[in-house]
């Protein structure tokens, strides 16, 4: 698993090219975006909408400026902070993000909720920021100002439910920029240096910084936040939010742990299990929010597989999914605005109204499942190639199991039950003009890159002369999708699969939601008659502490009696004394 | 069945309304299957896996069969997952747009039937 | 003395700069001229506008005493022009400098807070003797921090001590009597065992003089009568300082003086001790003796951290706010004697700051309870219930307050506190920072339980009502005034510490490298 080449010495080898003279010209690639959504505060609603399309075009302009190696320090309290680093890696993640937030933004101009639209620029701001920061600390400072900003986009849903969903995102987020912090102090205690590059895990640094950076990928048992306050943003918050935070930690983990066997077996994990969740949950943005964990599953896979290959499939993935996973997302978020309503229980039939929209979905779900020809299956085969080809079978048959999958709930069931299955009787608009363009785009992108994988791939940190479409791919491809369908097919007809339903489906933020209170509650109660136990005990031994404590207690009602006084007399005296012998005995040796 | 909403509704006949084309399109997918199982048989398939590693790959079918099988476990699992994991809606108390206005667009107004008749057909599946 | 020369020198001020080698005098005689004048003009007005003046400019001459002590090292100055050790030597160091900016910042604001309607037990037209003796109270703690004379320190102890009697008596409560009486007791104790010890230590040595008996001790260190002035000496000062266990006079007196009163003194009276008791330990009998050859420190620390405790878990059950914020006071003060018993510069340093910022801390938190208690007509906890929309500033002023207290990033409270932490690491005893970090926990729940009232607790009844009856409205800008800039001190000197710790710091360094040991 040796990585032969790391960005670290890409980066600071000999191409470092420090910005100054002209191309001081150049903002860094983060404040159009943020200035953007500090100006969007205070505008009239129509420039806000300007700023929605335009911020990310004159972002992305701006960031065609730089070129690998770019690097911008500042110091600060005596610490050497690299604002600005730029190599492939980052800048690959960069314009994907000002792709992703021109799409949001486009997809947002129907609306005039000014706290969602600065919440989506200044969220995208933040999160080119974070690629690009060569450091802990400004690192520490963008994965701080994501969580902050974000937390808005579900907040602007303005329901009790999603209030406190958004609460509870926030804390885990905070908690994560916290531990990012640790980590970043420990990694200074032990390396002496906050320059953000790859790490062995060993250190205790990279542990935690692991953790920080697995809260925000959504790491087993990590996960919950994303399917809990996904659904709970608004059609428009959820669209920003699938593209930047899990990317984000994406990139971070592909900075950081090239290559580390462990992210391998994690994302085994994080690829199949979502999958199951997914077949039984009715609420299709939390459907779409087990199938972001189970495609998170094949980046951090292919992250862990190493250098070359693996990250190039991780990075591509990420690339494609922000795009296709973007469209399903738009477009349920088209139907939850329409309808009102996004259980697969509640929806149904509503390609009579909204063919457009059932058509682009489609195509985001074809992307999703990795059909030939289709963004996904670019990417996706990358990590299977090299996961095959570096021996891991078990692995291997995982994934393709979660292949199989994806297509079962992503693929099928997201627009089977939203869009055909029974009628549900209702006969919503065709989606706004806005988010038919922003799918549209998204939608022609998928195919795009779908048939000509070259142009994505000569952005991709390493060189590859990876080829995706050999017969022998394709057709197998087609096979295990076909039957899955079959399966499904089957399965239906038969009346075996299991309708949807109004539900909660329990998932391990049970542990944090129900046993955590139910057991702190047993816990104080238990704990509570211990101590009381034990103070009862000891009564007798505290009795001279106990009266002391209970005078100092005691309301102001005391103060005619002497022995106060008398006391603190007794305990000058008794100091005294201690003192003298403490004296005595000091001077006698 | 849908279509009996639908015709209640008064609106136009759409695609899937029809059982016959539902039947039409089922077809089409089974033969689809059916070529592509059989494609195995036209090409020779070169293994992802070296040497002898997971020599089953090779086998006939292999990806169908897998496909198949992955999906109905997958089914099967979550249907017995439910048994142990399904809550009601408001079990954490909270539930999600029921607390939400009037959806944009106005769809109950404009087609929508009275939610008793239009739930009758739920049940079916198209 | 040089009282006669202070009406030239008044004049001269303007005139001359080279006046200023006679600032260490000026600083002490200004309030000591003043006090009788208010009483001689027997007008109220007067007294309060010449108190204030006066305090104004007393810390208008502390900040050039601390500038030029910084810049130039020790301020000598021989009263009357009697060489050191025989007449009687004012010596300014960096910590009296600082201690004495304090001091009068403090008394300045307190005398600008427009103590309207309830204030003391005495009646309007004689309200000049409660300037009186509040000058003298502020010439005797000033006076503490100047004089370079053991004896000296005794008598302005003395002087501030038996004022102060006066002044808490003046509280409206009847209770104020026995409270002050208490404290009259203590203080007396305190006083005496302090005379006692610089008797003893005179008996050894000969001299009065601070720096020349530092220079005397070592050689008759080990005898009995020097190891027993110091037990003495360590003792009445603990008594001044409210070291647990000998903090009990301070609640009432805090709780029962007139308001501005409580404010001062919980501003200056213990952090002047706390100066007298680090120049005795370090510049006295030197770091080495009392800490290496006596262990005081296996005193001094587990009282600390008791005080730490007790003060603080007593505060979280008063019912009463004064009461609060005085208990408040003794775990503030268990901080800065814990930072004196680490013998480090770091420990050292953190008791030095918290003697500002603490101070600011304090004062600014018992004026907004003033504020409250003008408007309202009480001063429990329960008193503060829905102040948060009715007196929306003072609430404000009381949450930042509150957080300095529990040592929160951003106010004063925390760099004291960091300082603090850093000194118990560099003295290698992990279990101190963890203590100390327990023990600000316990601040928060004192410090929200007032909070949680402020903002959701709801009046009831004819808890609505203020004082007379009227509806509770914001405090007037003449009280809120002075508040308000105490309260906005502690952020500002939160979050630029620099000058406080740089000053801070020097004067520990300078202390530990004082003479003895």
């Amino acid at each position: 698993m040796a990585a032969t080449e790391t960005h670290a010495q890409y980066v600071m080898g000999e191409t470092v090219r420090l910005l100054d003279g002209p191309l001081q010209a150049l903002l860094h690639p983060a404040l159009p975006l943020l200035v953007a959504g500090v100006v969007a505060a205070l505008a009239p609603p129509r420039l806000r909408k300007a700023l929605l399309v335009l911020a990310p075009l004159w972002g992305a302009w701006n960031l065609l400026g730089f070129t690998s190696g770019d690097l911008v320090s500042a110091e600060l309290a005596g610490f050497e902070l690299i604002l600005l680093r730029v190599d492939k890696l980052a800048f690959l993640f960069a314009l994907l993000f000002h792709l992703a937030a021109l799409l949001a933004g486009i997809y947002a101009l129907h609306s005039d909720d000014r706290m969602q639209q600065v919440a989506g620029l200044l969220y995208a701001g933040s999160a080119v920021g974070a690629v690009f920061a060569g450091d802990l600390l400004v690192l520490f400072f963008f994965w701080e100002l994501l969580a902050i900003t974000s937390v808005f986009l579900i907040w602007a849903r303005r329901e009790t439910a999603s209030t406190r969903s958004g609460l509870r995102y926030l804390l885990v987020h905070i908690a994560s920029g916290v531990l990012l912090l640790i980590g970043a102090a420990l990694h200074w205690i032990e390396f002496g240096t906050l320059v953000f590059e790859r790490m062995d895990l060993g250190s205790a640094a990279s542990w935690v910084l692991l953790l920080a950076i697995g809260i925000k990928c959504c790491f087993p048992l990590l996960h919950t936040w994303l399917v809990d306050a996904y659904p709970a943003a608004t059609e428009l918050g959820t669209v920003y939010l699938a593209s930047f935070t899990t990317k984000t930690a994406v990139y971070a983990l592909a900075r950081g742990y090239e290559g580390c066997e462990p992210l391998i077996w994690i994302g085994m994990a994080m690829a199949m299990f979502p999958i199951f969740y997914a077949v039984i949950e009715n609420d299709l943005r939390r459907v779409l929010g087990y199938s972001m964990i189970n495609q998170i599953g094949f980046m951090v896979c292919g992250v862990g597989l190493g250098a070359g290959l693996g990250v190039n499939g991780a990075v591509a993935h990420a690339f494609n999914d922000v795009i296709f996973k973007g469209l399903l997302f738009m477009s349920m978020g088209a139907v939850l605005l329409r309808t009102g309503r996004i259980n697969g229980s509640e929806l149904g039939g509503l390609y009579k109204t909204m063919p457009q929209t059932a058509g682009l979905c489609m195509v985001g779900a074809a992307s999703i499942s990795a059909f030939p020809l289709f963004s996904g299956f670019v990417s996706k085969s990358m990590v299977m190639t090299e996961a095959a080809h570096e021996g891991y079978v078990v692995v291997w048959l995982a994934l393709l199991f979660a292949s199989a999958g994806v297509f079962h709930h992503a693929g099928i069931k997201i627009p089977f039950f939203a869009f055909f299955a029974h009628d549900s009787g209702l006969r919503p608009k065709e989606a706004p003009l806005n988010m038919r363009v922003a799918m549209g785009i998204a939608a022609l992108l998928c195919i795009a890159i779908g048939c000509f994988p070259n142009a994505l791939y000569a952005l991709l940190p390493y060189a590859t002369d990876y080829h995706p479409y050999d017969t022998t791919h394709v057709v197998q491809q087609l096979q295990l999708l076909f039957f899955s369908a079959l399966a499904f097919v089957t399965l239906m007809l038969t009346g075996i699969y299991p309708p949807e339903l109004r539900s909660t489906n329990l998932d391990v933020d049970w542990f944090a939601r129900r046993a955590a209170p139910r057991t702190l509650r047993v816990l104080a109660a238990v704990g509570g008659a211990i101590w009381y136990g034990v103070l009862a005990g000891l009564a007798d031994v505290l009795k001279v502490v106990r009266s002391v404590v209970r005078w100092l207690h005691s309301p102001a009602g005391r103060l005619g009696e002497p022995w106060p006084t008398g006391t603190t007399v007794f305990w000058a005296a008794t100091l005294l004394g201690l003192l003298l012998l403490f004296s005595y005995l000091g001077s006698a040796l | 069945m849908s279509a009996d909403a639908s015709s209640k509704n008064g609106d136009r006949r759409h695609l899937w309304d029809d059982p016959k084309n539902v039947q039409i399109l089922i077809w089409v997918f089974w033969a689809c299957c059916a070529i592509v199982f059989a494609l195995d048989f036209a090409f020779h398939r070169h293994p992802s896996f070296e040497g002898e590693t997971l020599p089953i790959e090779e086998m006939v079918g292999f990806y169908s069969i897998y496909g198949f099988v992955a999906c109905v476990l997958l089914v099967l699992v979550a249907k017995q997952m439910r048994k142990v994991l399904m809550r009601s809606e408001d079990y954490y108390g909270e539930v999600l747009g029921a607390t939400a206005g009037e959806p944009d667009g106005g769809a109950r107004d404009e087609g929508r039937a009275p939610d008793g008749e239009s739930r009758e057909g739920r049940d079916g599946g198209d | 003395m040089a009282a006669e020369s202070v009406g030239q020198g008044l004049q001269q001020v303007a005139l001359s700069t080279a006046f200023d080698v006679h600032f260490p005098a000026l600083e002490v005689v200004l309030p000591l001229v003043a006090a009788p004048l208010c009483f001689l003009f027997r007008s109220r007005a007067f007294a309060r506008i010449l108190s204030a003046a006066v305090a104004w400019l007393t810390f208008g001459v502390a900040l050039v005493l601390l500038q030029k002590v910084l810049a130039e090292g020790t301020v000598r100055y021989p009263l009357g022009g009697w060489a050191a050790p025989y007449g009687i030597e004012y010596r300014v160091t960096v910590a009296g400098a600082w201690v004495i900016l304090v001091v009068s910042l403090v008394a300045a604001l307190t005398l600008l807070f427009d103590s309207r309607g309830s204030a003391s037990r005495l009646a309007p037209e004689r309200r000049y003797l409660y300037y009186s003796a509040f000058l003298l109270c502020l010439a005797g703690l000033l006076g503490m921090a100047i004089t370079g004379d053991l004896f000296n320190i005794f008598v302005f102890l003395e002087i501030s001590s038996l004022s102060s009697y006066a002044l808490i008596a003046l509280g409206r409560d009847r209770r104020a009597l026995m409270a002050s009486y208490s404290y009259l007791i203590m203080g007396t104790i305190g006083g005496g065992f302090f005379m006692i010890g610089v008797g003893l230590l005179y008996q050894m040595t000969g001299t009065l003089n601070v720096e020349d008996m530092a220079q005397r001790l070592p050689a008759v260190l080990d005898t009995r009568t020097v190891l027993v002035g110091f037990a003495f000496l360590l003792v009445g000062l603990s008594i001044k300082l409210a070291v647990f266990p000998l903090h009990q006079w301070l609640p009432n007196a805090y709780t029962f003086a007139p308001p501005r009163v409580s404010a001062f003194l919980a501003g200056t009276a213990t952090k002047v001790s706390y100066y007298v008791m680090a120049e005795v330990v370090f510049v006295l009998f030197g770091a080495h003796f009392v800490f290496t050859e006596i262990g005081l420190g296996a005193v001094l620390m587990p009282l600390s951290v008791a005080a730490m405790f007790v003060g603080s878990l007593a505060a979280i059950y008063q019912a009463d706010l004064r009461r609060l914020l005085a208990y408040s006071s003794i775990g503030q003060l268990g901080y800065m004697t814990l930072g004196l018993s680490l013998a480090n510069v770091e420990g050292l340093t953190s008791g030095l700051v918290h003697v500002f910022n603490h101070g600011v801390t304090k004062s600014g938190l018992f004026l907004v309870v003033a504020c409250v208690g003008y408007r309202t007509g009480r001063t429990t906890v329960r008193s503060m219930a829905g102040l948060g929309t009715r007196m929306p500033a003072t609430s404000l002023a009381f949450v930042i307050g509150g957080m300095s207290l529990i040592g929160v990033p951003g106010t004063a409270g925390f760099v004291s506190k960091w300082e603090l932490i850093r000194g118990a690491l560099a003295a290698e005893r992990l279990w101190l920072a963890a203590v100390v970090l327990v023990s600000s926990l316990l601040a928060v729940v004192y410090v929200w339980r007032v909070v949680e009232m402020i903002y959701f607790g709801r009046p009831e009844g004819l808890e609505s009502l203020g004082r007379d009856g009227e509806p509770v409205r914001e405090a007037p800008f003449s009280m809120l005034l002075p508040t308000l800039i105490l309260v906005a001190a502690t952020v500002v000197f939160g979050l630029w510490s620099d000058p406080t710790l740089s000053v801070a710091r020097s004067a520990a360094v300078e202390l530990l490298g004082g003479a003895g040991g």
